[in-house]
């Protein structure tokens, strides 16, 4: 069964459906079906990532999810309507793609579409079907019309098309809704959350750090709607990676700022994450509730059901307290205070300040590598796990450099670069999750007056601990891979004085 | 692809009720399908709507595969091309005589179909003949509708000798009882003496109902304008029942 052809056309501004009736009317009998208008909503998540992946979502207001792709509805399926995270859909291709693209953020409407369409069949002498249709209006700005010639019927499906450009209509390709909401203006512009910040390799140092402080502290403010609302857990992550990944410029760029810049800032930083820490810690906590659930056998799940609800009650306290924070006086006067340190101009120029920003940051990069590099070669079975958090925290504001000055180097050379780095932070990363974790689990174990609740986290930190052990071995191996001499000699022709 | 027939020797047994609608349920239930109207009387391409073109192409059938794609037309039903019968199909018996291997001519074209289509129907004419010879070599299944009566019975006997007789599978004809009138004792005792002695009879029935005589009125099968009713639901359940046997690899329901 060979694939329908198909004419797209766009009709005149004021061409009516009963234009297309009467111009078709001269071919047979024309039926319009009686006209259904729907609500298309963009979807996507806070930050866009759908929309930058090129991708595009729709949600009809009955649940449909409709995935784009090329022009064409690729995958869909009926979601409940109450469905903002990708683990709520039902499972699917469609659930792997969400799963892939949005992360851990929940699903919001971004752009809302107005669409009526008027499906129409033309019929022959003999009442049978000769030509399919369909009128479309979208968004009262555009009018179209799309004719499908059935097998065996190419003449009809011809003369129907003559009958449309006779009353105006022009051939045009098959509409790309989201070329056409890119047109349109509909979609607002994403959130870019790893930069680039718009600096370039010879200008100065100073100056570039500080209006990639000034955006980073932007981007930051952003995510205050969203911890207030209680959106999602990721408006709170991003919120003091944002926080974070400024403090770490500032540090590590100290010497391109004036002295007590860096000092002062991040003074006011620390303050402005507040209780942040501690709704992100119960945060993490619950979204792995279902993974923590599956380590305990039956006899422990009403203990880490209490735990749970303790976990929870805590959460709305936390939340509170941020909230109360973030609408606070003393919060907009810092968030004012911090602007008006970024934007002062310096009494006197730092240390660095003046030099090429792409040579002060390569010799960061460099250095910082080489800290790692010496500090892992040293790592054995007798390091201390403090040793190997210390490194892994090099490993973070080595990847924050990395990413902070992204666009002053090759993109191809840097992925290999942090792509390695990636693996390693990985380890580490996980390593760290499962020491915090049962810091954090302890902590509620002290707490606890419940028995069958105190033995639910006693047997969770037991099993945290042989997946530390796990980690332990797997994070020596792979820092011996970072600091292997192919890396290191990648390091230096990339951010060495000979460098890119 | 799987091949389908709807074959009988004697007419008026419900072969183009069952062809159309089952063909429509396959379609429905998300099947690419092809009716094939060998019958030159075109009666299922009538219930379809679907006219053949002017042109005399039934001499090109068995030889010329192109030709036969031009004739397929879409049907009003997503999935269902119809391929509708011309007056020269007549002449299809005296046309495959004068060919070569004759007997598998048809099933030779229909392979040609397999990347279009999921199910092929045919509706065959009321005959025993050289095109009935190339439809039993063709079809997977060969659907034979059975009123329960006496020269039914006869006539479906008959043609089970002439499959032993020229050395066929009789496991590809499935019977199946047609235009039954369950207040009638003799097709209650003839169904029951049959089922008794030929073991492949469907479960399904299809009953005698004017909504199967009205489809000639609607042009148009039975769940199109009376799909509630009994007749509808028995064409269903026939195709419920063939599913195993019609079904492509992997597909589900």
């Amino acid at each position: 069964m060979s694939a329908s052809a198909e004419a797209h056309y766009c009709l005149p501004q004021d061409c009516r459906p009963a234009d297309v009736e009467a111009a078709l009317g001269a071919l047979g009998h024309v039926d319009f079906a009686s006209l259904r208008r729907e609500q298309l909503d963009v979807v996507d998540n806070f930050p866009g990532d759908i929309w930058a992946d090129g991708g595009l979502l729709t949600r009809t207001r009955s649940g449909e999810l409709c995935w784009w792709h090329e022009g064409r509805c690729a995958l869909s399926l009926q979601a409940p309507s109450e469905a903002r995270f990708w683990w709520e859909v039902p499972a699917s291709p469609l659930r792997e793609q969400l799963q892939r693209c949005i992360g851990l953020w929940s699903l919001m409407t971004r752009a809302s579409v107005g669409l009526a369409r008027k499906p129409l069949v033309l019929r022959n002498r003999d009442d049978k079907i000769v030509v399919r249709g369909e009128w479309c209006e979208l968004a009262q700005m555009q009018t179209r019309f799309r004719v499908t010639a059935l097998r065996g019927y190419a003449a009809e499906f011809a003369r129907a098309c003559e009958a449309l450009e006779r009353i105006g209509g022009t051939l045009v390709e098959p509409l790309d809704l989201r070329q056409w909401l890119g047109t349109s203006g509909l979609v607002p512009q994403g959130l870019e959350l790893k930069g680039p910040y718009g600096i370039e390799a010879g200008e100065p140092a100073g100056a570039a750090v500080r209006r990639m402080a000034r955006s980073m502290f932007e981007l930051a403010r952003r995510f205050e709607g969203g911890v207030i609302d209680d959106t999602d857990s990721e408006f709170v992550h991003q919120y003091r990676v944002s926080l974070r990944k400024l403090r770490s410029l500032l540090t590590l760029m100290k010497n391109t700022l004036p002295p007590d810049l860096p000092a002062r800032a991040k003074g006011e930083l620390a303050r402005m994450a507040g209780a942040m820490g501690t709704l992100r810690d119960l945060d993490v906590f619950l979204l792995d509730q279902e993974r923590y659930r599956q380590m305990l056998p039956g006899p422990f799940q009403p203990g880490f059901d209490a735990l749970i609800a303790q976990v929870r009650r805590d959460r709305q306290r936390a939340l509170s307290a941020t909230r109360r924070q973030l609408r606070s006086t003393a919060y907009a006067r810092r968030c004012d205070q911090l602007l008006q340190l970024l934007d002062a101009q310096p009494e006197y120029a730092a240390e660095a300040a003046d030099k090429a920003v792409g040579r002060v940051a390569s010799a960061r990069i460099l250095k910082r590598y080489k800290r790692i590099r010496a500090a892992s070669l040293r790592v054995d079975a007798s390091t201390p796990d403090a040793q190997i958090h210390a490194i892994r925290i090099e490993c973070k504001k080595l990847r924050y450099m990395l990413e902070f000055f992204a666009e002053l180097y090759p993109r191809s050379r840097l992925k290999t670069l942090s792509r390695a780095l990636k693996r390693l932070q990985d380890v580490l990363g996980r390593f760290n999750d499962v020491s915090v974790q049962q810091g954090f689990l302890a902590a509620y174990a002290g707490r606890s007056q419940d028995d069958a609740q105190r033995a639910a986290i006693h047997g969770l930190i037991a099993v945290l601990h042989q997946d530390q052990l796990g980690l332990r071995d797997q994070a020596e191996t792979e820092l011996q891979q970072f600091a292997q001499d192919h890396v290191a000699a990648n390091f230096s022709a990339m951010f060495g004085r000979n460098g890119a | 692809m799987k091949v389908v027939a709807c074959y009988s020797m004697k007419g008026g047994v419900g072969k183009t009720a069952t062809a159309v609608n089952l063909s429509y349920w396959a379609a429905a239930q998300g099947l690419k399908t092809l009716l094939i109207d060998l019958d030159a009387q075109g009666a299922s391409s009538f219930y379809f709507r679907v006219k053949p073109g002017r042109k005399r192409w039934g001499k090109r059938f068995f030889q010329a595969y192109e030709t036969l794609l031009e004739q397929i037309r879409a049907s009003d039903y997503e999935g269902l091309d119809v391929l509708p019968a011309h007056l020269s199909f007549r002449n299809f018996d005296a046309l495959l005589a004068s060919l070569e291997k004759r007997k598998s001519r048809l099933r030779r074209i229909l392979k040609g179909l397999r990347r279009e289509y999921d199910l092929i129907v045919l509706d065959c004419p009321p005959s025993i003949s050289h095109l009935s010879e190339a439809v039993f070599n063709a079809a997977d299944l060969i659907l034979v509708p059975v009123i329960p009566t006496t020269l039914s019975q006869r006539t479906f006997e008959q043609l089970l000798a002439f499959f032993a007789d020229k050395g066929y599978a009789d496991d590809a004809v499935v019977p199946f009882f047609s235009m039954v009138q369950r207040q009638k004792a003799l097709h209650k005792t003839t169904m029951l003496h049959m089922r008794q002695r030929h073991k492949g009879f469907l479960q399904a029935v299809i009953p005698f109902a004017r909504d199967i005589e009205n489809m000639g009125e609607h042009r148009a099968p039975v769940a199109v304008f009376a799909a509630r009713k009994p007749a509808s639901k028995a064409y269903l359940a026939l195709f419920d029942e063939l599913w195993p046997r019609v079904r492509p690899k992997g597909k589900k329901r």
